[in-house]
């Protein structure tokens, strides 16, 4: 059973969460949007492989975190609050 | 035991040719370069020396040819599709299919079963119902049947599903739904692109695309450069790693998706079965396993590792079905990566890169895709112009919020 | 403005498993204006608590508060405010107050308990930053030495280790709970809320689980012999 940590419930089944994408910066905070940035942020992913931030819910409690996440090996590496990257996760 | 068999164990060399040779080694220079060996790639060389002329081609396949999604998707072809843009062209594929054993001499088992995909709701029923006119607008061959055709056409299946899930209201039915030997239509492609001069080398994998003002100037490879001014990324479900080779952005995310076959039974299933409320597509291949699939798995990961999560829920959905497989044996289960789009159509074409060319975003719909996409890329590089069926398909698209929504034509609702 | 924007739910509640208990035998009696199956007709005789139990106390009273002066409100009312997350505390007259959140608590009723009633009418009426979290949770208990046995077919996490009186959210058969292990007459006990429209078939597979371990399914009565006539 694959184990993933939230940082408020602690250690659960990889069952109990539900995968939220990439964490991307907020589109508001762009001064430009233009079409093509608006375009990009809509569309565009960065699919590549690595270690990615990505927003992680923990679907019985209603919580939604960060997790750093190696997309090819699929080890977690850490997992925080939003905001709260700069504490150990 | 057959003669021609016995011929395998007294000759001490391969009494047969292979299907296509294995170079020594890379030429310094080609007129246009391939990645990825499978059915898209290796189509792709065809067409490219059949229709265009043009031989002086190698396609580097990292691995082994088909080892990739060409032989490890659950081979049904279709084309219930629901733009036009989709529908023409996946129809054009399916014309393609039906002709492909006879082109190749080599026989690829494509086999029409018709395709049901059942409705376990009025709602869902609703949605065949639309489908299917939508279909028929197109011209595809496409209706919605009710439960006792379904009966007398699959008698073993549990119409009320056990009673653990919602019971069976009908389902949209595409007579010409077919599967194919996937792994066929890649040595059928190598074959014929192997005879008119290209070149295909396996364990060879590219890591880095060559470019120079714009415009491509050849690739690395683990075996060294190759001059080219023409390059096709042809591997779907690892796109984005020759994407990020060459500082392309798209909407890629790759997923997993799992397959499964049980040990081989007489033949008792003709039909292709799809439920969208149970997550499974099967169908009985020419050696009697029964081959089934699920929906995606629910994160991104580019591995190809497989989980008991799906086969666990794969038999459920198998067994609330047709109960009598009880006792049937799961053989084995893979994984293979899928290149997802938002809008579920595929990217093709042209890209901003001169000599850059994108066959991608196959995710869980790519084989029944295998010779258009050769085809038209084929004709695509030749004539350094999209052509016209793939048009609709250019990386362009998102920026131009001109996307092409098939997401209601997927099988299971990825 | 608080009043308009924390109605009180409607008075009678009736539980999300009421047919299957009734295709049951049960034999209803109604506490503190809700409707309890205090014995079934299948159930075993005497009142020894069979390998596993399985009992719906659907009917409790239910109040879920949040907001910056929540604590501050429980507090003056007299309840004992659980200080940490998921930390569980007894309500004066029987039931538990669980804190859910940094801001947010559940209080559920015992059986002849009324302080999460009396709380719910009074909510809106000058409390500010105080509001209400509707909760129509169903709510079984399961206790009985095999109870265990019970959980770890059904939920991910280890509860030999568990830790009495804490709130934990998890996945029950796929179903999304928040659970409290408790003791009753000296038992293993779980008590499962989770949202009604899951109950029925929660049910179901705990039913089948119980059952097949040597449990029953059974009244409230059996549970809470003092259950007020
Ligand atoms: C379980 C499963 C079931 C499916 N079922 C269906 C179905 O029923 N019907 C349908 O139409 N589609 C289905 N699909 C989708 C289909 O399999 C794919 O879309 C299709 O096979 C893609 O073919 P391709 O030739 O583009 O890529 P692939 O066959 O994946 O070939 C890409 C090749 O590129 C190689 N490669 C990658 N990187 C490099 C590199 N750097 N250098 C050199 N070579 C490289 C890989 O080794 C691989 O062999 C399914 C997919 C899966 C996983």
């Amino acid at each position: 059973m694959k184990i993933l940590n939230c940082p408020i419930n602690g250690p659960r089944p990889l069952q109990e969460f539900h995968f939220g994408g990439e964490l991307r910066p907020n589109p508001l905070d762009r001064k430009d949007g233009a079409d093509a940035d608006w375009a990009d942020y809509v569309f565009n992913r960065d699919g590549e492989p690595g270690v990615k931030r990505e927003w992680w819910y923990h679907i019985p409690s209603g919580t939604w975190f960060i997790a750093e996440r190696d997309n090819v090996t699929d080890q977690f590496q850490r997992t925080y609050l939003y905001g709260a990257e700069q504490t150990d996760g | 035991m057959p003669y021609r068999l016995l011929k395998y164990a007294l000759h001490k060399d391969h009494p047969e040719p292979r299907m296509f040779r294995a170079p020594e080694r890379l030429k310094e220079e080609y007129d246009a370069v391939i990645i990825g060996g499978g059915g898209h790639g290796l189509g792709a060389a065809y067409y490219l020396a059949k229709e265009h002329g043009i031989t002086s081609v190698a396609v580097l396949e990292k691995g082994y040819i088909g080892g990739g999604g060409t032989g490890r998707n659950t081979a049904i072809v279709r084309s219930n599709y629901l733009t036009p843009e989709g529908a023409r062209f996946y129809q054009e594929s399916v014309d393609l299919f039906r002709d492909l054993s006879r082109e190749f001499n080599f026989n690829l088992f494509y086999s029409e079963r018709g395709h049901f995909t059942l409705a376990h709701s009025p709602a869902s029923l609703n949605t065949q119902r639309w489908r299917a006119e939508v279909n028929k607008h197109l011209g595809i061959d496409s209706e919605v049947v009710d439960r006792a055709f379904i009966k007398k056409t699959v008698p073993e299946i549990d119409l009320d599903a056990g009673g653990h899930q919602a019971p069976i209201y009908g389902a949209l039915y595409h007579p010409p739904g077919a599967i194919a030997r996937h792994d066929a239509v890649a040595w059928g492609y190598a074959r014929g692109a192997d005879q008119r001069g290209a070149e295909i080398h396996q364990q060879t994998a590219v890591t880095g695309v060559e470019v120079r003002d714009g415009e491509v100037a050849g690739v690395h490879t683990d075996k060294g450069f190759i001059k080219t001014r023409k390059v096709l990324s042809a591997v779907a479900g690892w796109t984005t790693s020759i994407t990020r080779m060459v500082g392309l952005r798209t909407p890629l995310v790759i997923h997993p998706l799992q397959a499964l076959v049980t040990e081989p039974l007489k033949p008792w299933l003709n039909s292709i079965v799809v439920s969208a409320s149970l997550h499974l597509y099967m169908s009985q291949s020419s050696r009697g396993e029964l081959v089934a699939g699920a929906s995606l798995d629910p994160y991104e990961l580019i591995s190809m590792r497989s989980t008991l999560d799906f086969a666990e829920g794969m038999s459920a959905g198998m067994l609330d079905l047709f109960p009598f497989l009880g006792d049937v044996k799961i053989l084995r289960q893979w994984a293979g990566l899928c290149d997802m789009t938002p809008d579920f159509s595929p990217i093709m074409g042209t890209t901003p890169i001169k000599g850059f060319y994108i066959d991608a975003g196959w995710g869980t719909w790519g084989f029944k895709a295998t010779p258009v996409s050769g085809k038209t890329m084929a004709w695509t590089m030749a004539n350094d112009h999209d052509h016209e069926l793939i048009k609709a398909f250019n990386l362009s698209r998102f920026g131009r919020f001109q996307l092409v929504g098939e997401k209601g034509a997927a099988s299971v609702g990825h | 403005m608080n009043v308009a924007m924390n109605p009180a739910p409607a008075a009678a509640r009736r539980s999300p498993i009421h047919d299957a208990l009734e295709a049951r035998g049960a034999e209803w009696r109604d506490v503190n204006g809700t409707t309890f199956a205090v014995r079934l007709r299948d159930e075993p005789a005497g009142d020894d608590i069979p390998a596993a139990a399985l009992c719906d106390l659907s009917g409790l009273n239910q109040l879920g508060v949040k907001g910056p002066d929540a604590a501050n409100w429980l507090s003056t009312a007299g309840v004992d405010v659980p200080a940490d997350l998921y930390e569980s505390r007894p309500l004066p007259s029987g039931g538990r107050v669980v804190r859910f959140g940094a801001h947010e608590f559940f209080l559920e009723d015992g059986i002849a308990g009324s302080k999460a009633s009396e709380l719910s009418e009074q909510l809106g009426f000058g409390a500010e930053q105080v509001y209400r979290v509707e909760h129509q949770d169903a709510t079984f208990l399961l206790t009985g030495p095999r109870s265990l046995d019970v959980m770890a077919q059904t939920c991910g996490i280890d509860f030999r280790e568990a830790n009495g009186g804490r709130a934990i959210f998890t996945r029950v058969a796929g179903v999304s709970c928040a659970l409290l292990p408790e003791t009753i007459a000296d038992q293993q006990a779980f008590r499962l809320w989770l949202d009604p429209s899951y109950a029925p078939y929660l049910w179901e597979e705990l039913v089948v689980i119980v059952e097949s371990l040597g449990g029953h399914v059974v009244g409230a009565g059996r549970l809470f012999p003092d259950l007020p006539a």
